[in-house]
């Protein structure tokens, strides 16, 4: 899904703990999620904490839709 | 009689019957005698083979930590001083089949010993590990345990035996198996050579060269400002609205849909379900922005840090749905994308 969105010329950032799998179909832009079970989530904090740690996720996955792979990489990866 | 062949056999926290998907996180542990499927393996190898430890690991600690965990296999190979090693099967389980690929890769790499795994085509551990363990072609199915269980085991003792091991064609495995030792004193050019010469007699070759069998797609750019974007999302982790009104499958899903949350400020557990078979679904139910991050995008969008939230969000349940099928997923949502006017998009996986 990751790669059709991609050829359609939309930037997108796979957000996943299975990050090779994601490398191995070839996604550009990939960010290591919390856990498999709550990629964007934080059962440890109190929810408040969460709250802010979700953000700060989302805020880097946005950062990485503004970058590139380094030079002779195929993705970007932040894991 | 000879010495039996020490056998080390590694399987998952479902094959073990430590339970499913609310198990999936337990770490390792080893039972020094078959279980599960080992049971099996341990018949069809027949007496010249004992299997001296069942490595058992959950799905979900081996995904998430499979350098780490594979070492730790590693470790309690040579402290049984295991001769053979066995993987799975993991047919289509996607967890397990990257533990199964990873694990066996590295048996086969850093230990140089006999390994082989079997799974299905599209598994995704079969494209990551195929050019660097013996994974043998398996059905999707694990009712099919018996048939692909007697083709490891008559492989593995092959391998164990040192009998010559043909091409992956001719052999049922995917890809092209370990990767090669390359001989680095002797030049490209003789190398080349003599790998024609071995064609040319019909003699076997194996290539140096492996090639990436992944489409390359244009890295897509973001043409404006991140406070000018509009974000979407896209999950494969299932998430529906309460009462999931249009029968969402769990696994093999047929189809994907968009649905509306509306000027809701954040996801509310009471209006969301989850139909996906394939991990356990227990904190997303408890807030599903853990899957689907809305509260976090709309704080975002108050602050004027991006321009606006896509109110409605792309959702299928990737368990078990097969590679074309994810492709024509990805080609609708694409397209909804663009109709909206969507700027950029998050996908979240489980």
């Amino acid at each position: 899904m990751v790669k059709e969105i991609e050829r359609a010329g939309i930037p997108v950032i796979h957000v996943t703990n299975l990050t090779k799998i994601s490398e191995g179909i070839g996604s550009h832009r990939i960010l290591r999620g919390n856990s498999v079970l709550h990629v964007f989530g934080n059962p440890s904090l109190p929810a408040e904490q969460e709250v802010k740690f979700r953000k700060g996720l989302v805020e880097e996955a946005l950062k990485m839709l503004t970058e590139a792979p380094e030079e002779g990489q195929h993705a970007l990866i932040h894991e | 009689m000879a010495e039996k062949i020490r056998v080390i056999h590694y399987i998952n926290q479902f094959y073990a019957g430590m339970g499913g998907e609310d198990t999936a996180s337990v770490g390792i542990s080893v039972k020094e005698e078959p279980v599960g499927p080992g049971l099996l393996l341990k018949g069809l190898l027949g007496d010249n083979y004992e299997i001296v430890a069942t490595i058992i690991c959950g799905d979900n600690h081996i995904a998430e930590n499979t350098e780490e965990v594979c070492g730790e296999f590693l470790e309690i190979v040579k402290k049984y001083n295991g001769q053979l090693f066995v993987a799975g099967p993991g047919f289509n389980a996607g967890r397990y089949g990257l533990g199964c690929g990873a694990a066996t890769a590295a048996v086969t790499e850093k230990l140089k010993l006999p390994a082989v795994t079997g799974l299905y085509s599209e598994n995704p551990g079969t494209d990551l590990y195929k050019d660097r363990a013996y994974i043998l072609q398996t059905e999707n199915n694990a009712a099919k345990m018996r048939k692909a269980m007697k083709e490891i085991a008559a492989f593995a003792k092959r391998l164990a035996e040192g009998e010559f091991i043909g091409d992956g064609k001719k052999e049922g495995f995917h890809g092209s198996g370990p990767a090669i030792d390359i001989d680095y004193t002797m030049p490209a050019s003789v190398r080349g050579v003599n790998m024609l010469l071995d064609k040319f007699y019909h003699r076997n070759f194996r290539t140096e060269v492996m090639m990436p069998n992944h489409e390359d797609i244009p890295l897509p750019v973001l043409d404006k400002p991140l406070s000018k974007i509009r974000l979407a999302f896209v999950t494969d982790g299932g998430l529906v609205p309460k009462g999931n009104p249009d029968n969402m499958v769990p696994t093999n899903s047929k189809y994907f849909k968009n649905y509306s949350f509306g000027e809701a400020e954040r996801l509310d557990a009471a209006d969301y379900e989850v139909s996906h078979q394939g991990y356990n679904n227990a904190f997303v139910l408890q807030d599903p922005n853990r899957l689907v991050p809305v509260d976090a995008a709309v704080a975002l969008k108050k602050e004027g840090r991006i321009g606006d939230v896509l109110t409605s969000y792309y959702t299928t349940a990737g368990v078990m749905t097969p590679m074309d099928v994810g492709k024509k997923f990805g080609e609708g949502i694409a397209k909804g994308l663009l109709d909206n006017q969507v700027d950029a998009a998050i996908l979240t996986s489980t």
